[in-house]
């Protein structure tokens, strides 16, 4: 077969909605969650207002003006109705409600905020705004959404965006542990990282006085890390192979004997269960998270859930 | 052409585009950057594990080499990216990803103090400090977490405009209070293994009042 017909091949066929509708549901519900608590902080103004009712930004006064703030007069009531469209768009896609033009409108308004305040937005939200352009392009809230009511349910769903998300996802992990190049990552730097970011007052979720005890445990914790990170790029490698299990070869007949998920999946968990009991980031751990469905094909998925008597 | 290549073509499209977009940006690399606290400390690491290996290299030499590298690698990543800039502006999209790259050994602490008329000033907001949580939803929220954390030794507006917000909230929960101040406490965090091994609390930056008017 040629590497075009190969590459063709891997983003042909469809599959069962159900995984990237937990995903959707997922995402999208810690988002708006993030942006309620910035309604109940009453930090909109602060945030994304003008400067002259007390924004922290200022972007009209800019050599790229930023448009959403000369689309709301450059007010802070104007930025609080933006807000409100937002919440509300995002409600949309949780619910799947008008999914695909509510996840549009919640790309196009969360860059529009991040443009009026860069410091404010994080790599998470960039995720969620990568995430969301893939329900663009596909009718994820038909299953588990108002839409399938609306609409009509989809069984199918083409394949490609659960399979681009799983590389999205890997990317994520590989790059962020790429430019990992501080010495203290490394055993030559004594695998100190996860030692210092611990007591960091301003991510640490409280002050741990006897950090220096554990120091063998957060050694082990940042080479840890450090594995998962590097080896990110097995996971598309092994879905590969084993969407192409009928072909030879030694290297793909091991990896489908030994499921590769069974242990850098619950590496994953555990990171990021670790990143929220101790770290102080937001909604970052959760909606990383809330990726993972995407991990397992949707038959995967059923399985499990009826091993477990949940039906499906 | 098919529809499954027209398919497969976009997605090598956007896959090889986000993977040049995937290679570090540096964004607002200047040549200072390497003589803050932080990056001075691991320049010096790096230059003692390179003695360690028998490569002698002093960390001025070391820092205009890795400033130079960057340069050249942000102007190319920049130069190949640049038609499609109005995509990545438009959807806040990317793929700069880095979860504490370079931990801080030289972490600061919000400090948040407020005087009545007559009486000394107060701490009501310390990070980390139980006894001092006023408005700690607010202060800890991640994105107001950004606008403060590491902007106090910069000096710049974000920082005062934060100040002048922190400032307002306590205005507003206390009216007895008449003068806040706003600074940030640097620390040092060394290792079990260091001389004097342990969080240092270390000098005060950024410091900001602001009186009731």
């Amino acid at each position: 077969m040629s590497p075009w017909a190969t590459w063709r091949g891997l983003w042909r066929g469809v599959e069962a909605p159900t995984a990237m509708a937990l995903v959707r549901i997922l995402l999208a519900s810690c988002l708006l969650y993030d942006l309620v608590l910035v309604g109940q902080h009453h930090l909109v103004t602060p945030l994304w207002g003008p400067l002259d009712a007390g924004g922290f930004g200022d972007a009209l006064n800019r050599s790229e003006p930023v448009e959403l703030a000369a689309w709301t007069g450059g007010t802070a009531r104007g930025i609080r109705w933006a807000w409100r469209v937002l919440v509300v768009a995002v409600t949309c896609v949780a619910v799947g409600l008008f999914t695909r033009p509510m996840a549009l409108l919640t790309v196009v308004l969360s860059a529009q905020f991040a443009r009026i305040l860069p410091d404010a937005d994080r790599g998470i939200d960039m995720l969620i705004r990568n995430v969301f352009c893939i329900f663009v392009a596909f009718p994820s809230g038909r299953c588990w959404g108002l839409d399938a009511v609306l609409f009509g349910r989809c069984d199918t769903i083409p394949a490609w965006p659960r399979r681009l998300l799983v590389l999205q996802l890997a990317g994520v992990y590989f790059a962020a542990g790429v430019q990992k190049t501080a010495v203290a990552w490394w055993p030559w730097g004594d695998f100190s990282a996860l030692y210092i970011v611990l007591q960091d007052p301003a991510v640490a979720r409280v002050p741990l006085a006897g950090l220096a005890r554990l120091y063998p445990l957060t050694q082990l914790a940042t080479a840890l890390t450090m594995l998962f990170e590097w080896g990110a790029w097995v996971v598309p490698l092994a879905a590969w192979y084993r969407s192409t299990r009928v072909r030879g070869g030694r290297l793909r007949a091991w990896f489908n004997r030994l499921d590769v998920r069974t242990v850098w999946v619950p590496m994953g968990v555990a990171l990021h269960l670790g990143i929220a009991a101790t770290l102080q980031i937001g909604i970052f751990p959760w909606a990383m998270l809330a990726l993972y469905p995407a991990f397992f094909h949707p038959d995967e998925l059923r399985a499990f859930w009826r091993r477990r008597g949940l039906g499906g | 052409m098919s529809w499954d290549d027209a398919r497969a073509a976009l997605l090598l499209g956007v896959i090889v585009v986000n993977a040049v977009a995937a290679l570090p940006g540096f964004p607002g690399l200047r040549r200072a950057n390497f003589d803050h606290p932080s990056a001075r400390d691991e320049l010096g690491r790096i230059s003692a594990v390179g003695a360690d290996w028998g490569i002698e290299f002093d960390p001025d030499t070391l820092a205009d080499a890795l400033y130079t590298a960057a340069d050249t690698h942000r102007r190319a990543r920049a130069a190949v990216l640049r038609p499609l800039r109005p995509w990545f502006v438009y959807t806040g999209t990317g793929q700069s990803w880095g979860l504490f790259t370079y931990p801080d050994r030289f972490p600061s602490r919000l400090v948040v103090q407020g005087r009545t008329a007559d009486g000394p000033w107060e701490r009501l907001f310390v990070a980390h400090d139980s006894n001092t949580a006023f408005d700690e939803g607010a202060f800890t929220y991640r994105r107001v977490r950004a606008v403060y954390d590491g902007h106090a030794d910069r000096s710049d507006r974000t920082w005062e405009r934060f100040c002048t917000w922190a400032a307002l909230r306590v205005f507003v929960a206390r009216p007895d209070v008449v003068e806040v101040r706003v600074s940030t406490l640097e620390l040092h965090t060394r290792e079990p293994g260091e001389a004097n091994a342990a969080v240092v609390e270390g000098v005060e930056r950024g410091v900001q009042l602001r009186s009731r008017r």
